[in-house]
């Protein structure tokens, strides 16, 4: 196990560069530098240098938001994509930005982050509990 | 007891191993928050049989073991949807499913097996009153448990297709069809089985929840009012699409806004 708390854990996770860290949205890990617009009451950062597969348990209903660092590079013709066990989560290619969230309930799930080039793809995800 | 968006799973079997090959659907469910839970992923397919009679059944009893007691089964390569699930949840909920499944009904003439069709078109009519329709297999729906109660019939069914101690209408299509082919097939399987065990079917006919249609790029809104409920361009008050053996269509994103809305 990578991670736990109360409300979800990491089993597994393969990232692209660094490793897999979650801490709260106000204090984010030392590579995760998050936009001044973004909301950060109550969210958590799970920082995941693409490409990234994790295997993420969901312990209470929460809510889940793909991001970029405004460190990751910008690439309109090699966006970074998101994906919740085969459901669509986003496309980000601008740093600082975050997706729409989409909402999981309690259960186990595979997230896969995707892009060709690696080079500076400062992706994270926000969560928070719903 | 009605479905909720608690108690009710939206899946699909999908064997194939790149979501760009679903993607319409896949982009659909994010339109409208739906998650989907992709089932046999990556898998090699062996068959309809296999996958939509015998493995769901495994799924589905974990899904009740989670909690789960409504389900919306869908193809994932030609269906989108069309509303959010709660809006789909609420035509489920007055459909008269109390006891039986909810199946997608299919109105145009078939084009590999047209003998059959009309034969089992008129079967169809005989047992549900229905004119027209046969059943379609890419939008199913309703209670866990009438499920796995039809699921166990149509395996039984097949015991009876491959035996040849089928009833009428089965050896007539044996003339058209080959035999193991009817077997295979999950259209033409659920369509004879909602002529026996037509208790355990609804057919949605006039689309209140499921549309199986024919789509290209002259479809307009006009049609929902201009043309009748049965032809393959009406999608009626449909909340699930379902684009008959076809692929994705970018047209019918951009006819429902979904490529627009992505590209924001």
């Amino acid at each position: 196990m990578i991670y736990e708390d109360n409300l979800m854990a990491v089993e597994q996770a393969e990232v692209g560069w660094d490793e897999l860290k979650v801490s709260p949205a106000a204090n984010p890990p030392k590579h995760v530098r998050l936009d001044d617009s973004l909301e950060k009451d109550g969210w958590f950062v799970i920082w995941a240098h693409a490409p990234a597969k994790i295997k993420l348990v969901v312990k209470k209903a929460v809510l889940l938001r793909p991001a970029l660092s405004t460190s990751a590079r910008y690439s309109q013709l090699d966006p970074i994509h998101f994906w919740v066990s085969h459901n669509f989560l986003g496309m980000l290619s601008i740093p600082g930005t975050a997706g729409r969230s989409m909402e999981l309930l309690p259960g186990k799930y595979e997230i896969v982050i995707e892009c060709q080039n690696k080079e500076s793809a400062h992706s994270f995800m926000m969560v928070k509990e719903r | 007891m009605t479905a909720t968006k608690e108690n009710t799973v939206v899946c699909t079997v999908c064997t194939y191993n790149k979501e760009s090959q679903i993607e319409g659907f896949l982009f659909s469910a994010r339109k409208h928050d739906i998650f989907v839970h992709v089932l046999d992923w990556n898998q090699p397919w062996k068959g309809f049989f296999h996958h939509k009679v015998v493995k769901i059944q495994e799924h589905m009893r974990q899904f009740l073991a989670e909690g789960k007691e409504y389900f919306l089964l869908l193809d994932s390569r030609d269906v989108f949807f069309a509303d959010p699930l709660e809006i789909m949840l609420a035509k489920m909920n007055g459909l008269p499913i109390e006891d039986k499944v909810c199946f997608t009904a299919e109105y145009c003439y078939h084009r590999t097996w047209p003998c059959a069709s009309d034969a089992l078109r008129d079967a169809i009519f005989a047992a549900h009153g229905e004119p027209g329709g046969i059943l379609n297999a890419g939008c199913i729906g309703g209670k866990i448990v009438n499920y796995l109660a039809l699921l166990h019939e149509m395996q039984r069914m097949q015991e009876d297709f491959l035996t040849e101690r089928s009833r009428y209408l089965c050896r007539l299509l044996y003339e058209v069809c080959d035999a193991k082919w009817c077997a295979n097939d999950d259209q033409f399987f659920y369509s004879i089985c909602s002529v026996y065990f037509p208790h355990l079917f609804h057919i949605d006919a006039q689309k209140e929840l499921f549309a199986n249609m024919v789509f290209d790029k002259s479809i307009s809104l006009n049609h929902r009012i201009r043309e009748d409920i049965h032809s393959d361009r009406n999608p009626g008050n449909a909340s699930i699409l379902h684009i008959t053996g076809a692929r994705y269509d970018s047209s019918m994103g951009h006819y429902y806004g979904l490529v627009e809305q992505l590209e924001k």
